[in-house]
């Protein structure tokens, strides 16, 4: 329990001094009662965070990457615009071909309706007699 | 403006990114792109490999962000979990040779005597030596909040691990920065003596 508080203290002053909120001294005569087994870790975290924050890109090579992004976001914005396009076109089509498809079918049906009535029934077709024998 | 500081002010920026708007992109590269660089180059300590895998990372944000959930993590955390699976690949492929090691003259360091610059790239490689020597997770969540920036909540999204977990981590981690360091120096006077 007590290392855990120890850690949630240590955390505590880490993320001020990383914030810009407190240095390293003033956090420590925060927790007097703490100091001496603070102190080590507190500057080594502070040594370690004002090195780090000395790495950074050069400006060219920031612009030189941005403008790559920036290439390819507009690339694949034109390419969502044309597949949108081709969808869209797709949408605009398929209904009327469905609708050329079920009339085509019912004529089809018709048609077939009609011959077999003209061989099943040859005189009512032409409106003869109707004598076989 | 830090992107921890103003979450409103970021998600506004993140949405209209994932709309396609290039203004948003480029705000969104300004505020990431120097996080995400530092936290490549502290754990490859190579800055033409950090910047290769940087604008890697920026590609496949792009290609992923609409998938991008807010409900899941925050953008920086989901943002780094990219970056980190990044080095893991670039990692494989590099195979056992590795490619870490002390900071190469690509470095842009901001100090203002040669001097200072010299006693700042040896401060730097010390720790970043230190820092290569520490187990993946303490490695990983030292990086990502002293290099990264990144919260301990956001750190803890981005390893998928508990808050409480990763300020265990956080104390052997500087614990064993600050050993490592001081042991190095004990050696350097001793070779002086």
């Amino acid at each position: 329990m007590r290392q855990r508080k120890f850690e949630e203290i240590l955390d505590e002053c880490v993320s001020a001094y990383l914030e810009g909120r407190r240095s390293v001294d003033e956090s420590l005569s925060l927790y007097p009662s703490l100091a001496r087994r603070l102190d080590p870790l507190l500057r080594a975290a502070a040594d370690t965070a004002d090195a780090f924050q000395d790495l950074r890109p050069t400006g060219r090579a920031r612009e030189r990457i941005r403008q790559r992004i920036l290439r390819a976001a507009a690339e694949r914005a034109a390419a969502r615009a044309l597949t949108r396009q081709i969808h869209g076109f797709g949408a605009a089509t398929r209904r009327p071909l469905a609708g050329w498809a079920i009339l085509s079918a019912a004529g089809v049906a018709v048609t077939g309706l009609f011959i077999a009535a003209g061989i099943l029934l040859p005189d009512a077709m032409s409106g003869g007699s109707g004598e076989l024998f | 403006m830090s992107p921890n500081s103003n979450a409103h002010g970021e998600r506004l920026i993140v949405d209209a990114a994932r709309t396609g708007d290039e203004a948003a992109l480029s705000e969104l590269y300004s505020l990431y792109f120097p996080r995400v660089y530092r936290y490549i180059l502290a754990r490859t300590g190579n800055p033409y490999d950090a910047e290769d895998l940087a604008e890697e990372v920026f590609m496949k944000v792009l290609e992923a962000i609409d998938r991008f959930q807010w409900r899941e993590a925050p953008f920086s955390a989901w943002l780094f979990r990219i970056a980190h699976n990044a080095l893991i690949s670039q990692r494989r492929k590099d195979g056992v040779r590795g490619r870490s090691g002390p900071l190469s003259d690509g470095l842009a360091l901001d100090s203002q005597s040669p001097d200072e610059m010299v006693e700042n790239r040896l401060a730097l490689n010390e720790i970043m030596e230190a820092a290569q020597k520490l187990p993946e997770a303490q490695r990983q969540v030292i990086t990502l909040r002293f290099a990264a920036g990144l919260s301990v909540a956001e750190t803890a999204r981005a390893m998928n691990k508990g808050e409480g977990n990763v300020k265990v981590i956080q104390h052997k981690a500087i614990a064993k920065l600050r050993e490592s360091v001081r042991s190095k120096a004990k050696t350097h006077e001793a070779e002086k003596v």
